[in-house]
């Protein structure tokens, strides 16, 4: 049970950093923004917006909980207690989780209040929750790797082509080796336009979800174990 | 399973680093002591003598190559262990955003026991004299006050040992008095303390057996009292001489010299048959500086 502990002990963090730090603000702009874009341009539907909040989402929270050098080197300090490495990142995880998950029910409180072109749904809801579950866990990987740059990293690729399937990038006679990286990184990476096909039911794409949550995972613990190691 | 002689029971434990540059290892090697319940041990070595490994290997946080190490007869590396001993890093870092009782809390939450983690964070809070500090925010936080954090967090969930690195080590004497007091409160309550530090100054109150470190080896092991209790015959005159009477020192006032088992008149009586112009002398007992100074330049 000690995961659960640590997800409680992160909640807690959460908190705090939602109402004292710039993370709060940020989700907050997020948020806003892309509802604004939704509702002016009229191009994103309601299973576009859902994906796209809950893995950007994801990613600030990622980022606002584990990515500052402190916030790094804390994890030693965490390790010194009654935990583990793995139950350490299943907490900071279920918190970034949690953080896009609320962005997630603001942008459709904000939908339903506000009367947009587009009603949130269930099914679209679900999407956005998995796109957030391996979002948040592929962000911790990459934080704790090379801190908030990676994350800002991640992001600006969701945001500039996450969008697109990758068939559309490479759909041309000379696609170039730029948008080659970019269609292979759209196929294998977490993407926004997999994730949407989850509001559909699509099996392939859940699993993609939940198999990018596991690696991440995998992979932030095995980080967190270097790191608590390094910074003791 | 048997509990072996101290709470904490380092047996043969070698760890070593890679070597750079080649032919020079570094890391320790076979390092046997223990620390009894009750008990304040200070481990005593210059920078890179290997203190702060050996406070990572007891906390579990690296494994030794080789030897044993045991907390209350559990290994080190097993939760058991972990719930029974805290560590503070040399420079502990905290969650930022979150005020004092909040970090305390953040580290409760992680102990087995929640349901009694708002009454443990309130026993840290006044144990380690944070009382009326619980609202501040840690980044706002004073190196003292740091430290006090540092200590609460180690001590919370009833740990019986706690291991700090250097965290007496750069703050005010007043603090260091205070926080030495708590810890041999805490020592006195049934817990046991390994403290480093590589400048030995201000453990002398608080200490009862030093280990000296050199280069990853124990050098010099020796009960407070025993180390501390060696005389010294400072001699102030009225000009220096050119060369010192055997078994003394130059000093900026004269001489000095290492009593051993000889009297401070049989020394006195050297120094006047060398013809020396005595104008005082006194005899201290040396500080745990200059021993820790002897021990690792012999």
């Amino acid at each position: 049970m000690r995961f659960l502990r640590s997800a409680a002990a992160d909640w807690g963090l959460l908190r705090a950093r939602l109402c004292r730090s710039s993370l709060g603000a940020w989700l907050a702009l997020l948020v806003g923004g892309c509802w604004a874009v939704s509702r002016l341009g009229g191009s994103w539907d309601v299973v576009t917006l859902a994906v796209r909040v809950g893995m950007l989402a994801a990613i600030a929270c990622a980022a606002g909980l584990a990515g500052a050098p402190e916030d790094r080197a804390g994890v030693a300090m965490a390790l010194c207690h009654p935990t583990s490495p793995r139950a350490i990142v299943i907490g900071r995880w279920f918190a970034a989780w949690s953080g896009a998950v609320l962005a997630l029910l603001a942008v459709a409180a904000l939908d339903l209040w506000l009367g947009g072109a587009t009603r949130p749904s269930v099914p679209a809801l679900a999407a956005g929750v998995a796109g957030a579950s391996a979002a948040a866990a592929c962000a911790l990987c990459l934080v704790w790797l090379g801190g908030t740059p990676l994350a800002l990293a991640f992001f600006l690729f969701l945001v500039l082509c996450g969008g697109a399937p990758p068939e559309g990038l490479v759909n041309l006679e000379r696609p170039g080796a730029l948008r080659f990286a970019a269609a292979v990184g759209l196929e294998v990476l977490p993407s926004l336009w997999r994730y949407r096909l989850i509001a559909g039911g699509d099996l392939g794409a859940s699993v993609h979800a939940c198999a990018w949550t596991g690696l991440g995972l995998l992979g932030a613990g095995a980080l967190v174990r270097r790191l608590g190691i390094r910074d003791a | 399973m048997t509990v072996d002689a101290g709470l904490l029971v380092f047996t043969g434990v070698t760890r070593r680093f890679g070597s750079r540059p080649p032919g020079v290892e570094r890391g320790i090697f076979e390092i046997s002591f223990n620390v009894a319940a009750g008990e304040v041990v200070g481990l005593v070595g210059a920078p890179g003598s290997g203190k702060s490994t050996i406070l990572r290997l007891a906390a579990g946080l690296e494994y030794p190559d080789a030897g044993t190490i045991r907390v209350a007869g559990d290994r080190a590396d097993t939760p058991a262990a972990h719930a029974r001993i805290g560590l503070v890093p040399a420079a502990p870092v905290f969650p930022s955003g979150l005020g004092v009782r909040e970090t305390l809390c953040y580290f409760a939450a992680l102990h087995p026991d929640r349901a009694g983690s708002r009454r443990t964070v309130t026993t840290a809070l006044e144990a380690w004299g944070l009382t009326g500090q619980e609202s501040r925010r840690v980044e706002r936080l004073g190196t003292p006050e740091r430290r006090r954090l540092g200590m609460a967090q180690a001590a919370l969930g009833n740990r019986q040992v706690l291991l700090l690195d250097e965290t007496l080590q750069g703050i005010d004497p007043v603090t260091r008095r205070d926080l030495g007091d708590r810890l041999q409160r805490f020592a006195g309550a049934g817990g046991a303390v390994l403290l480093s530090a590589s400048d030995p100054v201000g453990l002398e109150r608080v200490v009862d057996r030093f280990l000296i470190l050199h280069a990853g080896r124990i050098v010099h092991e020796a009960p407070a009292p025993a180390f501390l209790g060696q005389r010294v015959l400072e001699v102030t005159l009225d000009a220096p001489p050119r060369e010192p009477p055997p078994g003394f020192r130059l000093t900026a006032s004269g001489l000095e010299a290492d009593l051993g088992t000889r009297s401070a008149e049989a020394a006195l009586a050297l120094c006047r048959a060398h013809r020396l112009a005595v104008r005082g002398s006194r005899v201290r007992l040396k500080s745990l500086e200059e021993v820790a100074f002897d021990v690792l330049t012999r």
